[in-house]
């Protein structure tokens, strides 16, 4: 009776009928309202069991999926790949101009997504499919070494680029829909510290398959593969939402959609000062750090390979010191802007990040340039986060979207003329004579710049 | 007491913050690069000639070493660890000269320098071999290096 009685309860919630409603149909329908009450209340406990069932479930898949990426990640770190690009035989010119197309795809990418993913972010096959092309673009670097080609490693590089976006950004939206924020149990919300402490760790196991073994790349690249996949696996598993898909559009109507977007507010941001200094400096400050990025772990693995612990497990002592810092940077970043304001920390940032260029130049030696590393992530982080509150600031809360979009637009003119400029500056010149030209152009054009943004917010304040 | 607590209050002005601030990250900076230079060059001196390594510099491929009638071009630089100087023998079809102390300051890691030294086709000849070697201050003495840590060029090409 009580199963006849749960199972046409079940029935009639299915229908999405209330409890009300419920009741009164079951009483039309000659049940005891007793029997009634006992059998919703016991229905009501399964449905909250399922759905914490269901959650715990997601939760597994998704912590899963972040681990095995960020395994992926480490093995296959980006300073790892341009050494064994370099080793492989690329001049540092070619370094240079991969890095730049790879940097400007994923900056041009980005901005898209942040359109296209609104409607994407139910498409779990774009994701099963980035993460799969991510996976064979890392292993095809591996086939690139062993056959010394390399056209097959640079368009590996390009590839592997394009896919970490759609693959890291489309998941954070996936992952939005089908997991609500309220729901996410604590390990997965303290996963990007953890997420950041095993990319450390694989770094340094990577380094050493490298360092030990002439053939340590197809370890280490098919670790990062095979990782990458088994994270897709994970991602293949989760469960879909069911919200209705609206209209779709088509690609070239999103491009469309995006530059009226981009160009939309223009006026409004280019009038004011502040914010035209804002995109500018950057602009720079991206350019700079992405340039800095591409040769930091050559110059190491070049220069710096007789000292500490050998080539390769210096590189990763640096790289995972780098990113443990970025664990801790964006609380000092808080604490900082709190107490000096965000004006003085965007130069205080800046400043910082242009103790890392200037140390490999004047005193490029292990340790210096891992205390330097540590500063500069604080420095970038400070600098970050003080641009993002002041755009909260400064713009009003519809236009902020646009203003990032904008952001990237511009990024990409500076990309096609500084990357080559830069590249060409290592090939000539030697890669101390860049890292000088990048320290300067933080400290002499960038730094001043926001110099005159704290004088013109003086300006502002007293007239107010 | 009252305008003590205003003060700290109201705190210091952005412009003033900004000051400090910079002072701080120089001062900072000036530390790291000067706190490791001396701690790691006596380690550097510790390895000596046997770890010395120096190239010539490679620009699309080619070594940057030539001669004309009247110099010998090459661009140098060190692998992995400060150059105090550099004694550079040329050996021409017909006579070998020496030139000691070519540098004017010390190749540092890292550093890339183009140097040119004066030379005489009609004395010396077609140059057959031009041999670079380094030199490091080991326990405070400039010392040359022994033949077998120098950078040889064969046959450098007409500039």
């Amino acid at each position: 009776m009580s199963d006849e009685l749960g199972n046409r309860i079940k029935e009639l919630i299915e229908q999405n009928e209330s409890l009300l409603s419920v009741k009164t149909t079951l009483l039309e329908e000659g049940f005891m309202e007793d029997d009634i009450d006992k059998a919703i209340h016991g229905v009501s406990t399964s449905n909250k069991d399922d759905e914490k069932k269901k959650v715990r479930h997601i939760s597994h898949l998704v912590t899963g999926k972040d681990v095995f990426e960020r395994v992926g990640y480490g093995f296959g770190s980006q300073q790892f790949i341009n050494i064994l690009f370099y080793i492989s035989g690329a001049s540092l010119f070619l370094i240079g101009i991969v890095n730049g197309i790879k940097s400007l795809l994923s900056v041009m990418i980005s901005s898209f997504l942040q359109d296209f993913s609104e409607e994407y972010e139910k498409n779990r096959s774009a994701l099963v499919m980035s993460g799969i092309l991510l996976a064979m673009s890392i292993f095809s670097i591996a086939i690139a070494i062993y056959l010394n080609n390399l056209k097959i490693f640079a368009g590996g590089i390009i590839v592997g680029a394009i896919c970490v976006v759609f693959y890291g950004d489309l998941y954070h939206r996936f992952t939005k829909t089908v997991l609500k924020t309220e729901h996410v149990p604590f390990m997965l919300r303290r996963m990007s510290h953890i997420g950041v402490v095993i990319s450390a760790i694989s770094l340094f196991i990577g380094a050493m398959f490298l360092q030990r073994s002439s053939n340590g790349y197809i370890y280490v690249l098919g670790i990062s593969s095979v990782a990458l996949l088994i994270s897709v696996i994970f991602v293949f598993f989760l469960p879909t939402h069911n919200t209705v898909i609206h209209e779709k559009k088509k690609m070239w109507a999103q491009v469309k959609v995006y530059y009226s977007r981009a160009f939309g507010d223009m006026k409004f941001f280019m009038g004011n000062w502040i914010l035209f200094i804002l995109i500018v400096t950057g602009t720079i400050s991206g350019v700079v750090q992405a340039l800095g990025n591409t040769y930091y772990g050559i110059f190491i693995y070049k220069y710096l390979g007789g000292w500490g612990y050998g080539r390769f497990m210096n590189v990763a002592i640096v790289f995972s010191l780098a990113l443990l810092t970025s664990l801790l940077a964006p609380h000092i970043s808080r604490r900082n802007a709190k107490q000096y304001g965000k004006f003085p920390m965007l130069v205080f940032g800046t400043l910082l990040m242009a103790i890392l260029p200037f140390t490999f130049v004047v005193n490029p030696h292990l340790t210096t340039v891992a205390i330097a590393v540590v500063l500069g992530v604080i420095g970038a982080s400070i600098s970050g986060i003080a641009r993002g509150l002041l755009a909260i600031e400064y713009i009003p809360e519809n236009k902020r979207k646009n203003f990032f979009v904008l952001s990237g637009v511009i990024t990409t003119i500076p990309y096609l003329i500084l990357f080559p400029l830069g590249a060409w500056l290592v090939s000539d010149f030697g890669m101390k004579y860049l890292f000088k030209i990048l320290g300067f152009a933080l400290v002499l054009f960038v730094v001043p710049l926001y110099f005159l943004v704290v004088l013109l917010h003086n300006k502002q304040r007293v007239k107010i | 007491m009252k305008r003590l607590s205003r003060l700290s209050k109201k705190g210091v002005s952005p412009l003033i913050a900004t000051v400090i601030l910079i002072a701080f990250a120089v001062a900072l900076g000036a530390v790291v690069m000067n706190w490791g230079s001396t701690h790691v060059g006596e380690s550097d001196a510790g390895e000596g000639c046997e770890g010395v390594k120096v190239s010539w510099f490679e620009r699309s491929g080619h070594t940057q070493v030539c001669y004309s009638d009247t110099q010998i071009i090459f661009t140098i630089e060190s692998n992995n660890m400060d150059v105090s100087n550099l004694k550079v023998i040329v050996d021409g079809e017909h006579d070998i000269e020496l030139f000691d102390d070519v540098l004017k300051s010390p190749l540092n890691i890292a550093d890339i320098k183009k140097i040119s030294i004066p030379y005489s086709y009609s004395k010396i000849g077609k140059v057959i071999q031009i041999k670079a070697i380094p030199k490091l201050e080991l326990n405070g003495k400039l010392t040359t290096c022994p033949s077998d840590s120098a950078l040889v060029a064969e046959n450098p090409e007409r500039c």
